[in-house]
């Protein structure tokens, strides 16, 4: 089995170090990470600019709200910031997207709306 | 009595097709609304549209002019939040049959109306997308949108701890 010429680099020394090639692997993972956010910048739907995306998610907000109808509303539209790092940037930064707190919250998730609200006014 | 005839507006856009279009159908966009305000005599020359191309400004017109003669929303509703909450979700069913298209052409259409400022035509946009989203995992919003994973392992890291409070949800 033939290996990359930095990995037989590698095996070829006798004293490997771990950590030496932990940080090789570890700033391959980051070259990959930066190339998956590169490649994200290439869709249709990245064209759409910030406000316009805070849009849409104060929509996916809505939707599910009138859902539920008379239940708080719930916190399944929070999914659009596990999507990608701008759309978590984007929605992170949007304090309006969080403004909106019920008591039925968990604690924990209240106080992260309540510091991602920063100055926008509350309604609970 | 033979109604008076309409003004005829022509637009360039940016593939240099043109088109020539009724004044109150170009006037459901506030952009040229206000650009005609501001010309004072007959103008022969076709407005220059940079940002909308020939195919994107046909689907814009034809929702201008089915929706030609109704009421544009207030400045007023736009800069009020409680407003924006209590906007309906619903989208009627003729924005939803004008708004099936492939997604490319979606969000070309969402950019054109957020150019041209037509907020109507925006929300219908954005409503479809919402929708989309809506009910979805992250991975299936990425799957539909072909995004890739591009968090760091820090991150991960947070937005595990977030799904521990947002898992009742």
């Amino acid at each position: 089995m033939a290996y990359h010429p930095v990995l037989t680099q590698h095996f070829d020394t006798s004293d490997i170090a771990f950590t030496k090639i932990d940080k090789e692997i570890a700033a391959l993972r980051e070259t990959i990470r930066a190339l998956h956010a590169f490649r994200n910048t290439f869709t249709a739907v990245y064209r759409l600019p910030p406000e316009i995306l805070t849009r849409v998610f104060s929509f996916v907000q809505r939707i599910r709200a009138d859902f539920y109808s008379n239940t708080p509303t719930p916190l399944e539209w929070v999914n659009v910031t596990y999507v990608s790092q701008h759309w978590r940037n984007v929605a992170v930064g949007s304090p309006t997207l969080w403004s909106h707190i019920s008591s039925a919250y968990p604690k924990c998730a209240a106080e992260e709306f309540l510091w991602r609200s920063k100055e926008a006014p509350l309604s609970i | 009595m033979a109604a008076p005839a309409t003004q005829q507006i022509k637009i360039r856009c940016n593939d240099e097709k043109e088109f020539t279009v009724d004044r109150d159908v170009l006037e459901r966009s506030v952009l040229i609304k206000n650009m005609l305000e501001d010309v004072t005599e007959q103008q022969d020359a076709p407005i220059p549209l940079p940002n909308v191309s020939g195919p994107v400004m046909a689907k814009v017109l034809e929702y201008c002019t089915h929706h030609r003669g109704e009421p544009l929303p207030s400045a007023d509703t736009e800069q009020s939040q409680d407003e924006t909450r209590k906007r309906t979700t619903d989208i009627s069913e003729w924005d939803q049959k004008f708004i099936t298209v492939d997604q490319e052409m979606l969000f070309e259409i969402i950019l054109a109306a957020n150019y041209l400022d037509i907020k109507s035509l925006l929300d219908v946009g954005c409503k479809t997308v919402a929708n989309m989203i809506k009910g979805k995992t992250p991975e299936e919003i990425r799957k539909l949108f072909n995004i890739v994973n591009d968090f760091t392992p820090e991150e991960e890291a947070q937005i595990k701890k977030e799904n521990e409070w947002a898992e009742d949800r």
